[in-house]
Formats: structure tokens, sequence, C-alpha cells
């Protein structure tokens, strides 16, 4: 039993940590949802309760015995819709005698529209991440490097590189990480950009997520040295040195969405 | 004032809609972050949670509910986020240097670090009833509305789930023990 609180306390104690404020984005898209999809009034008899427990349509019994009326009340209904169009309509082709039409072709009145269930909306509009605002980072940074300490290959690709786009959901240009170990392994996903001078990363994962990382960025001799300036996450001075270059092993084919 | 903006919502009102999505986003954001363990996916889980409760609310029969209501809804969009989660999202930290006098704050951090891999070998169906029971204090009865199942099932899912997640806690442990012994 004491095993079982101790559990629940440190349960209780961790899941304290993380966000308790929503970001404005996803709120903002679903209001702009909102007004541009206005919703039809559903036939309300017929509505399942939407907190009705898995497995049962919710509907009270009264509303059954009223759905049911309705129900019957509107098949009579279209029935002699059905009947006194049909009594209008100038038969084309009868096989038993018919008084002669004497009127203009009557064309059927719109029949009353099926009540129809409202659809709801599948639409999920795409959810793109940014960084701030800034330029994009020099060609002369782009592809592969290699920073021995990991030790692993950073990727430094342009923006509308699929691997931006897919998988990190960024128009920007962005960063991710290869494990120099051979795995495969792919670590420290960021969005980048380049402002007053500045080199920012905006981590998009694990713990950082969501940080941004300042460093000041010197291209010099097939290094690019990143010293760090501000953030809280990755607080370290970094040499990328080019894949292939100064003894750096090669890297692994670039990752793929 | 909540009853009423669902009241109105309901009604097509969007306005209405806007400063109900306002009131209930940091409740359900929280709860979707948790479940998730991610920041992006949170985000998704949260925006088609709201699309869904505008163009679900006409549905719910009683507005004093919509609390119970939306809980279901960001659990059920957390769990499909959840399947569209990238394997490319796990993260490392770059190694950092440790003052080695803070040795208590990193082992404390290596515990967290455990508690955070073994809830993320959780379900997601396993971690929202812990997130519900232990972040939002919902009782068992409540759980069981939200997940619209009865009581005994909630309870036993909640009991698997704790189980499970001590399951994984001790595998970690052993983990952490035995690269300790052979470091």
């Amino acid at each position: 039993m004491s095993e079982r609180m101790d559990i629940d306390q440190i349960l209780s104690d961790w899941l304290q940590d993380g966000a308790f404020s929503a970001p404005d984005a996803p709120i903002e898209a679903a209001i702009a949802h909102a007004r541009r999809h206005p919703r039809r009034r559903a036939f309300g008899i017929f509505r399942r309760d939407v907190l009705a427990p898995i497995g049962r349509s919710g509907l009270q019994p009264a509303g059954i015995a009223a759905a049911l009326v309705i129900l019957t009340l509107s098949v009579l209904l279209i029935v002699a819709i059905g009947a006194f169009l049909r009594s209008n309509l100038v038969p084309i082709a009868s096989p038993s005698p018919t008084p002669a039409a004497s009127g203009p072709l009557v064309s059927p009145s719109p029949t009353p529209a099926a009540t129809a269930t409202p659809q709801p909306s599948t639409s999920s509009e795409p959810f793109m991440r940014a960084i701030e605002a800034g330029i994009p980072v020099p060609a002369a940074w782009l592809g592969s490097w290699y920073e021995s300490t990991l030790p692993g290959f950073p990727w430094i690709l342009r923006a509308g590189d699929p691997y931006c786009v897919t998988a990190m959901s960024t128009t920007q240009d962005c960063m991710v990480w290869e494990l120099g170990d051979g795995s495969g392994h792919l670590v420290n996903p960021g969005i980048v950009t380049l402002n007053n001078g500045t080199f920012a990363v905006k981590w998009t994962g694990g713990n950082c997520n969501n940080a941004t990382s300042r460093y000041t960025p010197v291209l010099a001799g097939g290094r690019l040295t990143l010293t760090w300036v501000t953030g809280s996450c990755q607080s370290g001075n970094y040499v990328f040195t080019r894949t292939g270059i100064g003894g750096a092993p090669s890297a692994p084919p670039q990752p793929a969405p | 004032m909540e009853r009423e903006l669902v009241t109105l919502a309901a009604g097509g009102d969007a306005d209405a809609f806007a400063a109900l999505a306002r009131l209930c986003s940091n409740r359900l954001f929280a709860i979707a972050h948790r479940i998730l363990r991610d920041h992006h996916l949170a985000e998704d889980a949260l925006q088609q949670t709201l699309i869904t409760i505008w163009d679900e609310l006409p549905r719910l029969r009683d507005p004093e509910k919509f609390d119970a209501w939306s809980y279901r809804v960001i659990v059920r969009s957390s769990v499909a986020a959840s399947r569209r989660e990238r394997r490319v999202s796990i993260v490392e930290l770059l190694p950092s240097d440790t003052d080695p006098s803070e040795e208590d704050h990193v082992r404390s951090i290596v515990d967290r670090d455990q508690l955070e891999r073994a809830f993320r070998v959780l379900s997601p169906d396993h971690r929202a009833v812990l997130v519900l029971r232990h972040f939002e204090g919902l009782s068992l009865a409540q759980i069981a509305e939200v997940i619209g199942v009865p009581v005994g099932t909630a309870a036993s899912r909640l009991h698997y789930a704790a189980r499970e997640l001590r399951t994984a806690l001790d595998a970690g442990a052993r983990a952490v023990a035995n690269r300790e012994r052979t470091a």
C-alpha cells in the first residue's frame, strides 16, 4: 500500500511539470474554423448525446418515442407530397387512359431538403512551426557537418527541404543531428535562422521543445564555430567541421522525413 | 458564465465559441501536454479538440456536462495525435558540463528522466487515465464518465496503468544500476 502511495505521490508531483498555458495558434485556428464553417442546426430530437456511454445511443425513452412519432409523420408527409406531385405531372406515357393535359408541363417543385446530419468537419488546418523572423542562413552553412564531442553529424537544411517541411512542420531553415555511432538515430531537431548576426535555434522536441538558443557564428577554414550567447538549452560552444575534411568522417545520407 | 457560453456557442454563436475556447484551452492543453509529452503534438490535439467542440457542441444535451465532454474530446484527440508521433521526435540532449557538487540535482533529474521514459512506455489510454486522476484530480466516477465506461472498468484501467508504470520504472532502475556497475 505504501509503495502505491509513493508512486501516486511521485506521479502527482511529476505531472506538475509541464505546460499550463495554451499557445495562441491552435486557438486562433479553431476560431477561424468556426467563423468559416457556421453550423447547420441539427434535427435535435435525433441527436445522439455526445456524452453517452460508449456503445449506447444516449437517447432518452421519451425522446425515442417522440422521434418515432416524428419519423412516422415525416414518412407520411413525404408520401403525401409524392402523391401530390404525381397528380400534377403530365404523364409522358401511361398504359391506362388519362385525361389530356391542357396546362403547361409542371416541373416538380423541389422536395423539402432531407434532414441531414451536419457533416463533421474533417479538415484540420496544417499546423506549421516557426522561429522568430530573421534571414535564411548563408548557403555556405548548408549540408552536413561533423561535431566531435557528441559525436554526431549536424545537418543544416534549406527551407522547403522535405525534412524541414514534413518532419519538422516548418517552412524555415532547419537543423537536425545524426548520431555518429552509425545508428542513424536523429536528435536535436531545430528551426534555425540568422537574426542580427546571431544564429538562433528553436528546438522542436524533447526536454528543450520550443526553447530557443542563440550562438555567435564564425565560419572559417571549413569550420563553423558556434559560441553560446543565450538560451537554457544546449548552452555550450560547438565546432562544426565539414564532413570529409580535416580528418572529419563523411556523413551518413541526409535524414529522410 | 461557461454554461451561457456553451449554450450560445451551441446555437452557432462564433463569438461565444471564441470566448469559450479561450476559457478552456489552458486546461485542455495542459492535459494533452502531459499525455503526449510533446508540445507540438499537444498543440495539434488542442486544435483538433476545439474544432470538434465547435462541430459537435449542438449534440451535447446538458451544457453542465461541457467539462466532462471536453475532457473526453481532448483525450481522444491526444490518443489520435499520439499515433502520428514521429520517431524523429526522440531527442537527447548534448552532454553538458555538470558540476560534481550538484550530484543530488543530477540524480533527481535522472529519476525524473526515468519517470519520463517509463511514462512514455505506457499506451496513450493508460497515460490518459493517470493524467485525469493524478493531474486533474478526477474521481473514478468522473473518469468513467469522461472515457465512457462503467466505473469498474475505469478503476481497472487505472489499476493496470499504475501497475504498468511501476513495472517500467523498475525495469528502468535495473538498467541504470547495471550501467553504473559496469561503468
